[in-house]
């Protein structure tokens, strides 16, 4: 059962950590310019 | 009513309360203000009721510096003005526009954007525009903010919207072809003005109290050429006759690819906090949408810098859920005096008079303006994920702007700029030359800076203000 519930906690932060990621990073507005492109640091 | 130049000796028995040189939009909102309470306007055109390449070839002109449009094609001149191409674009200044800058010492005006707000109703009713939107702040540590330009839909057409009142009004004295060469001054008033027409007859207008109306580059001409006529005593030997004088520099600076919730043409600036830290001046940045064939290609020069980003605005774009825009750009430029309107030493037109050479170049301040703004544009649109922006070669890597592109907005400002005295400019605060009791400027030639709005909407508050002046009503 434990192992059971672990899986799912893992499951659903493995989902939406890329998100969390994803949204602070924009919010400290790392950027670069790359070919005339402004990008945020993370676009690759 | 309409009366001829060799009517004018005879006419000038009885005295006009006014004489308005000019019949573009300031020129005929003026006098037909004056005239709404009674005053009697003599009101001079130089060319005729129609456009003729006889009157507009007085406009023939060098410019020096920067590419810039062909002189004699950038105006109109014959009754209504250049209102006969203008494009209906208008927009109200903003509060800093007003304001001395702490790096651009020079854009101080000696009023204030509440001096001219009064005046927006009725210069909106001339123009036939809607009220404009207030600013909408979308991202404080960006400054971007987007801003609302109003269109008069037909552009009003001076010249055909009052031809029929001014031609019955029984109190303006309408004189068409009549080519207004030189002030004459005594005693620090002006007694007359020469006037020609094309058959050669010369007269002299008189009246009470001048007002110049002839446009952004005519204005500084005629008071250049009357000073050296009336040996330097139109203005104080130190005023900058001609100097100071702007364009909005108008350039297509890059493309971006954007959601689809974009609209139509949509137009952004930086608050005024952020040109304060960035020490830059006004820009605004236009989006406007482009063929899908054009955001394929654009997509694939994205992936190129960013492949993983490139394959998902590809997706993005499958699903219609993005598309593509050119980032095009309209900005001010810092007053400088080196910019500025002369007099040839070669060239005189049809009446003598010495033709324009207009001095003009953007200096990096001015570029540098448009850059910053486009960059904080470009981190906005990232940051927001509403999109991602590609500015071109040339503003990443500071060379000069492209030839071929639209240069400039026909915008001449400056030249006779407002200010608080004569060593700064050229006219007071009420539109009234320094040195002279009854000689006033009307038009975008007083605007000390010119922000990044099409300057017309601000022509008209500037002379419904004038007018409100010279009939005593503040």
């Amino acid at each position: 059962m434990l192992t059971r519930r672990t899986f799912v906690i893992s499951a659903l932060i493995g989902s939406i950590m890329p998100f969390i990621f994803y949204k602070s990073r924009s919010s400290k507005y790392f950027f670069k310019i790359k070919n005339g492109w402004i990008l945020r640091e993370i676009d690759n | 009513m309409i009366i001829k130049p060799k009517e004018l000796s005879s006419t000038n028995t009885h005295l006009f309360d006014y004489c308005v040189v000019g019949t573009g939009p300031a020129g005929i909102s003026l006098a037909l203000s004056l005239s709404k309470c009674g005053r009697n306007v003599l009101l001079l055109e130089a060319g005729g009721k129609d456009y003729s390449d006889e009157s507009q070839s007085v406009y023939k002109g060098t410019v020096i510096g920067d590419p810039y449009h062909n002189l004699q094609t950038a105006r109109l001149r014959y009754f209504g003005g250049t209102s006969g191409h203008w494009s209906g674009w208008c927009r109200t200044l903003d509060e800093r526009d007003y304001l001395r800058k702490a790096t651009f010492k020079d854009t101080a005006w000696p009023i204030t954007k509440k001096d001219l707000d009064p005046y927006f109703w009725r210069a909106a009713e001339i123009l036939e525009i809607p009220s404009i939107s207030a600013d909408i702040l979308l991202s404080e540590s960006t400054g971007i903010q987007k801003i609302e330009f109003v269109f008069s839909t037909p552009p009003v057409r001076f010249g055909e919207k009052y031809w029929g009142m001014i031609a019955n009004s029984k109190n303006i004295f309408l004189c068409l072809n009549a080519n207004v060469t030189c002030l004459n001054s005594n005693e620090k008033q002006i007694t007359s003005i020469d006037v020609i027409g094309y058959d050669g007859l010369r007269v002299k207008a008189i009246a009470n109290t001048y007002i110049i109306a002839t446009g952004g580059i005519e204005n500084s001409r005629l008071l250049l050429w009357s000073q050296i006529n009336n040996n330097g005593s139109i203005l104080p030997g130190e005023s900058p006759i001609g100097c100071y004088w702007m364009e909005h520099p108008h350039f297509t600076i890059g493309e971006a690819i954007i959601d689809s919730s974009f609209s139509g043409n949509t137009y952004y600036s930086l608050t005024q906090n952020k040109q304060d830290e960035l020490k830059i001046l006004n820009c605004s940045l236009r989006l406007e949408p482009i063929r899908r064939k054009g955001v394929k290609r654009l997509i694939n020069n994205l992936a190129c810098a960013a492949p993983e980003l490139g394959h998902w605005m590809y997706h993005q774009f499958k699903e219609e859920l993005v598309c593509g825009a050119t980032l095009r750009a309209a900005w001010e430029q810092e007053p400088i005096k080196e910019n500025s309107i002369r007099l040839s030493h070669s060239e005189n037109d049809r009446f003598g008079v010495p033709r324009v050479e207009l001095f003009w170049k953007k200096s990096k301040r001015d570029i540098e303006t448009m850059r910053a703004s486009a960059i904080q544009f470009g981190k906005y649109m990232a940051a927001s994920n509403r999109g991602r922006v590609k500015l071109d070669d040339w503003v990443i890597n500071h060379e000069e702007p492209p030839i071929d592109d639209e240069l400039g907005g026909f915008h001449h400002m400056g030249g006779t700029r407002m200010a608080e005295d004569s060593s700064h400019g050229v006219v007071d605060k009420n539109c009234k030359v320094f040195g002279q009791k009854n000689l006033y400027i009307a038009g975008s030639s007083v605007f000390p800076s010119g922000g990044c709005a099409n300057p017309t909407l601000t022509i008209l508050q500037l002379t419904l203000r004038l007018a409100d002046h010279l009939l005593g009503k503040r």
